[in-house]
């Protein structure tokens, strides 16, 4: 009685002391912003506050669009180093506002010279042996990060590397602190970064996960981006960097050598086009298949009411699902690096084929299993988009990755760089138009995105997430198009995910909803009430008519929207 | 008026936590040696076997263990949370993952072993795949330490008073040493 008495008593005072101290309402890791950041001038949007800043700061002093895309490019490789960063590739659109023209960089990774169609292994139940595509040195493809953001900063940038790079540099030596998403990442990635001695060492304290709070310092990560901001890209694919790199390379059995990234060349691309209820989808062409398929989702649904079947309804999510299934149906026979296969992107875009898929999708029942073709791996969204406008109108979509969180686990001793496990985006087995080659870029999801209102610049968009990009994007466009949302609601509004006949969704889609689906005879898979495996999309948007800005954060990740 | 329910739902749960943390100052002591097993597949079982190592405490590590590997050790540790990736890895599904577990835990109420539940994945390791496997150990715990921002909602809170278990909270990973350490006699 006694002991009960004073448990009370200290559960009295807890509970006053702790009603001080209370979280916040929302249980989601970030605060979900409720509208999107409105500015006049310039607008970058991210998935990590300080690098948002660092291209906001560029904006203010005159940068335009592209260069503020390169600066915060930079700070993304070490504010949310397991998702991109130096020792990946990426894509960027960009949308000129002086010449009212859209171009893209490819700056997909290849596969090395020695590489060939048959150079893993697999079990008799097809999984890789010893996760070689994956984890390791064997799994790495030759990075294109640094060569493609110069070349974009030279086409379309009007500032230095170096002054891009300097308040990169500056993070990475100062140090930043850990958020509960990096956290999170550095958990699931534990077994990976305690594999690797160079990983360890930078991304593990004391053997443990960095923790919410904690602060970590990337010295060896500024050092590199030191030598390239004095030295120039030359030190990373002829110079020292690139020696480093070939030296860890033949001591994990890695196959990249110095030649590989010598010979490593950017791409200009002519970007895939489409149109959806008269707004013009503009994204990127293949080694993507992402702009492709986003544009033949869209395609297909332009042909329901999208509007008058409501947002998230059984309909509207069944129709949804319906047209993924088929898309993704064609995607695995049909997608890869159109320099060493036929693609048949111009068909894929066409309303014709839309119409033809259409013709497959019933509104009442759930469409047979199509055929999947050759089978991709599951993969994470190791990924990270970002976009921006400057106060002239130019427009940037960039999208860049080292495939998986954390990528191969292999960084390079002394430079701080984590190195891509891109490989794993081909197909591991001969014969497939997405098969291994020297130099050939795997297919990817990435879908940098411009929308076009009237020829004028509306949204820029895209997201991480591997294939949910494919799927997630449509559904922020037609948020926007068909619902009425403005960009952040865009953003925020539940997602589903369907490729083969499961539709996954948001926990936030109404009961009432995912019962109906599943009587309907639909397979239903429900996650978190904000999963970050549907993405993290971040987004810009002008106001066509008054030329106001808005900035769309996805809470999935740590996105952040910047402007001024 | 929904802010004013969360917060007293969170005022709710830190009674009920307080009230359980309380009664983790009830003296649990266990002893070695100890086998490190997981609830979930998740790479929190490495963790802890660093924090056990840390504390030199003398511990197989049997991310799959079963029930014979008891044999000899005087105490069980569980490290709950549950992973897709790890599942896969050790060739397991989820189902088969549970019946592995009961069938530990049966053995260990069997042979008198106490049970230590670890739960220090934080909110990332909360949901449909390791909730069940953190209601699963709990019943069964003697013991648990927890890092609290896994139990932001009460879920562990919940099943901790139901199974009648104290809990001790920590707020980092790095701080579950000391518990452990304590614990052992260390």
């Amino acid at each position: 009685m006694k002991s009960s008495g004073c448990l009370a008593g200290i559960a009295l005072v807890l509970f006053a002391a702790l009603l001080g101290s209370c979280p916040p309402a929302s249980w989601a890791d970030n605060p979900v912003p409720a509208k999107p950041v409105e500015a006049a001038n310039g607008m970058v949007a991210s998935a990590h506050p300080l690098a948002s800043a660092v291209g906001l700061e560029i904006l203010k002093k005159g940068g335009n669009a592209v260069d503020a895309a390169v600066a915060t490019a930079f700070a993304l490789g070490v504010v949310e180093p397991n998702a991109s960063g130096l020792g990946g590739g990426g894509f960027i659109v960009f949308y000129n506002a002086k010449t009212k023209s859209v171009e893209s960089i490819d700056y997909r990774e290849v596969a090395p010279l020695k590489a060939t169609p048959d150079m893993y292994k697999l079990t008799p139940d097809g999984k890789i042996v010893d996760n070689a595509t994956t984890i390791g040195h064997r799994a790495v493809a030759v990075p294109g990060t640094l060569a493609g953001l110069e070349m974009a900063l030279k086409r379309w940038g009007t500032m230095s590397l170096k002054d891009l790079m300097a308040p990169s540099i500056k993070l990475a030596e100062d140090g930043y602190t850990v958020s509960a998403t990096l956290n999170g990442m550095m958990k699931d990635n534990f077994e990976k970064l305690s594999r690797f001695p160079a990983a360890s060492k930078i991304y593990l304290k004391n053997g443990l996960p960095y923790e919410d709070g904690d602060k970590l310092v990337l010295k060896d990560l500024a050092k590199s981006y030191r030598l390239i901001a004095e030295k120039g890209s030359d030190v990373f694919y002829k110079g020292e960097i690139a020696e480093a790199i070939e030296k860890e390379m033949a001591a994990g059995g890695g196959l990249i050598t110095k030649a590989d990234l010598a010979a490593y060349t950017p791409t200009v691309r002519e970007p895939v086009r489409g149109t959806y209820r008269g707004y013009e989808i503009i994204s990127m062409p293949p080694p993507s298949s992402g702009g492709t398929h986003v544009i033949q989702i869209l395609n297909i649904l332009e042909g329901f009411d999208m509007a008058r079947l409501g947002h998230n309804t059984a309909a509207s999510i069944h129709i949804m699902a319906e047209a993924m299934k088929r898309v993704f149906a064609d995607r695995a026979k049909y997608s890869g690096d159109a320099d060493f296969v036929k693609v048949p992107t111009k068909a894929l875009l066409s309303k014709e084929y839309a119409a033809e898929s259409r013709k497959q999708i019933s509104e009442e029942k759930v469409g047979e299993k199509v055929p999947a073709g050759n089978p991709f791996p599951y993969q994470s969204g190791g990924t990270s988009h970002s976009s921006y406008v400057d106060k002239d109108g130019n427009m940037v979509a960039l999208t860049q990755t080292i495939n998986l969180f954390f990528a191969s686990g292999v960084v390079v001793p002394g430079y701080g760089i984590m190195l891509n496990d891109e490989m794993d985006d081909f197909t591991p087995v001969p014969g497939n138009a997405n098969s291994v080659e020297p130099r050939k870029r795997p297919i990817s999801s990435m879908s940098p995105t411009i929308v076009l209102k009237d020829g004028k610049p509306l949204l820029s968009v895209g997201t991480p997430g591997a294939t949910r990009i494919i799927t997630a994007l449509p559904q922020v466009i037609m948020n926007v198009v068909d619902h009425g949302m403005d960009l952040q609601q865009a953003i925020n509004a539940p997602r589903i995910h369907c490729m083969t006949g499961e539709i996954l969704m948001e926990s936030r889609v109404p009961k009432e909803v995912q019962e109906t689906l599943k009587a309907k005879g639909h397979k239903v898979t429900v996650r978190g009430a904000m999963d970050l495996y549907f993405g993290g999309a971040q987004g810009v948007m002008v106001d066509t008519k008054t030329g106001k800005l808005y900035g769309g954060a996805d809470p999935r990740r740590d996105g952040f929207a910047a402007g001024y | 008026m929904r802010v004013r329910w969360v917060v007293m739902g969170w005022a709710a749960a830190c009674l009920l936590a307080a009230a359980t943390a309380s009664a983790a100052e009830v003296k649990f002591a266990a002893k070695e040696p100890v086998l490190l097993m997981s609830a979930g597949q998740s790479a929190d079982v490495q963790m802890v076997k660093i924090l056990l190592d840390r504390n030199k405490i003398s511990a197989k590590t049997s991310p799959l263990a079963g029930p014979d590997e008891l044999q000899g050790m005087k105490t069980l540790a569980v490290a709950v949370g549950g992973s897709g990736k790890g599942l896969g890895a050790a060739g397991i599904d989820v189902e088969k993952e549970a019946a592995r577990v009961r069938k530990v835990l049966e053995k260990a109420k069997a042979m008198g072993v106490p049970v230590l539940a670890l739960m220090i994945g934080g909110q990332s390791k909360r949901g449909e795949l390791s909730d069940p496997f953190i209601t699963q150990v709990t019943a069964s715990a003697s013991y648990l330490i927890v890092v609290k921002e896994g139990d932001q909602d009460g879920f562990i809170s919940k099943a901790a008073a139901k199974a009648k278990v104290p809990i001790r909270f920590v707020e980092k990973i790095s701080e579950v040493q000391e518990p452990l350490k304590t614990i052992f006699g260390k």
